[in-house]
C-alpha cells in the first residue's frame, strides 16, 4: 500500500521515494520492450515485484523506522536498475529466438517447395528407377496355361 | 494413379506443410482487456461491509487480471467519495486517495491482494471508489484504464 501522507524531515526523503519509483517504472519500460521483442520476462517481472514490495514496505515503516525505510528504498532502486540491465540481454535473446523461428519457417517452406518441384519434374523418372532397383531380382515367369 | 491425381495430391501436401510452417509466425488477434474486481472479506463477491466506525479497519480483496497481450504495471487507487463524486469509464474520481496498491502483472496473469482499509471521517453514503490505473510506457506515466468499482458505506462516529 502506498500512503499519500507527507514525509517528515527525519523520515526517508521524498526524493528517495521518487528515485525508487522512477527506477521501477524505467525498469518496467525496459521489461515491456524486452517482451515486445519476444523475450521471456517472467523472471524480471518477479524481481521487479520484489522492488515494488520493498517500496511499499518502506512507506509502511517510514514513520517508525526511517533507517530501514531508506535501506529498503536503496535496495529497491538497485533491484530495478539490475532488472533494467538484464532486460537488454533478455530482449536480445528474444529477438534472436524470433529470428531463428522466422528463418526456420522460411527454410521449411523453401525446402518443401523445392522437394515438391523436384517431385513434380522428376518424380516419374525417380519412381521408375526405384521400382527397377527394388524389383531388380524379380523373375517374371510365364503363366502355365 | 494418373499424372493429374498425383499432381493434386502433391500440391495439397505442399500447401499443408507450408501453412503449418507459417502459422506460428502469424500474430493472434485476441481481444485485449484488463479485469478489476472487488471481493468481500472471505475472498468472494459477498459479505461486503456496509457499516463501519471511524478508523475501524475492514478487509476487502482486490482482483486484477491482465489480458492486454503484454506485461502491465498496475496501480489500484482507493478513493474516498460520496454521492456527488463523479466517476465513470472516461473520468476518474476527483477525490482524496485512501490507499494505493501497486503490482506488475504478466500477460494472462491475475493479481489478488488483501486491502485493509479504514475511513477517518464519519458520514452516511460514503463511497469507497476503486480505480485501476496502468503505466503507459511511451508516455511514461500512469493512466486511468476506465475500470472502476465502488462500495457504499455508512461510517459512524
Amino acid at each position: 500500500m502506498i500512503s499519500t501522507t507527507p514525509i517528515r524531515s527525519h523520515e526517508a526523503a521524498g526524493g528517495q521515494f521518487a528515485t525508487a519509483n522512477n527506477s521501477v517504472n524505467d525498469a518496467f519500460s525496459s521489461v515491456y520492450y524486452a517482451e515486445q521483442n519476444g523475450g521471456d520476462v517472467s523472471a524480471l517481472v518477479e524481481k521487479l515485484n520484489t522492488a515494488v514490495s520493498l517500496i511499499q514496505r518502506a512507506i509502511a515503516e517510514n514513520v517508525t523506522d526511517p533507517n530501514s525505510a531508506t535501506t529498503d528504498l536503496s535496495n529497491a532502486t538497485a533491484i530495478a536498475q539490475m532488472v533494467s540491465l538484464n532486460s537488454t540481454s533478455v530482449s536480445t535473446s528474444g529477438s534472436m529466438a524470433r529470428q531463428l523461428r522466422l528463418y526456420g519457417a522460411l527454410g521449411t517452406v523453401a525446402a518443401t517447395l523445392g522437394i515438391a518441384t523436384l517431385t513434380y519434374l522428376r518424380g516419374d523418372r525417380a519412381y521408375r528407377r526405384l521400382w527397377l532397383y527394388v524389383y531388380r531380382n524379380h523373375v517374371v515367369e510365364k503363366n502355365n496355361e | 494413379m494418373n499424372k493429374q491425381t498425383a499432381t493434386i495430391i502433391l500440391a495439397s501436401i505442399t500447401l499443408l506443410i507450408v501453412a503449418a510452417a507459417l502459422t506460428p509466425l502469424i500474430p493472434v488477434r485476441a481481444p485485449k482487456y484488463s479485469e478489476l474486481g472487488i471481493l468481500g472479506p472471505d475472498g468472494t463477491a459477498k459479505g461486503y461491509p456496509t457499516i463501519v466506525a471511524v478508523d475501524q479497519s475492514f478487509l476487502l480483496y482486490g482482483f486484477v487480471g491482465n489480458h492486454e497481450g503484454n506485461v502491465e504495471n498496475y496501480r489500484l487507487l482507493v478513493k474516498l467519495g460520496n454521492q456527488t463524486t463523479v466517476v465513470n469509464n472516461a473520468t476518474y474520481a476527483n477525490a482524496p486517495v485512501l490507499a494505493t496498491f501497486w503490482r506488475i502483472v504478466g500477460e494472462n496473469q491475475t493479481w489478488t491482494f488483501p486491502m485493509n482499509l479504514s475511513v477517518n471521517q464519519a458520514g452516511n453514503n460514503t463511497r469507497i471508489i476503486f480505480e485501476l490505473w496502468s503505466y503507459n510506457v511511451p508516455a511514461s506515466n500512469f493512466e486511468y484504464t476506465g475500470l472502476w468499482d465502488h462500495i457504499w458505506l455508512n461510517v459512524t462516529a
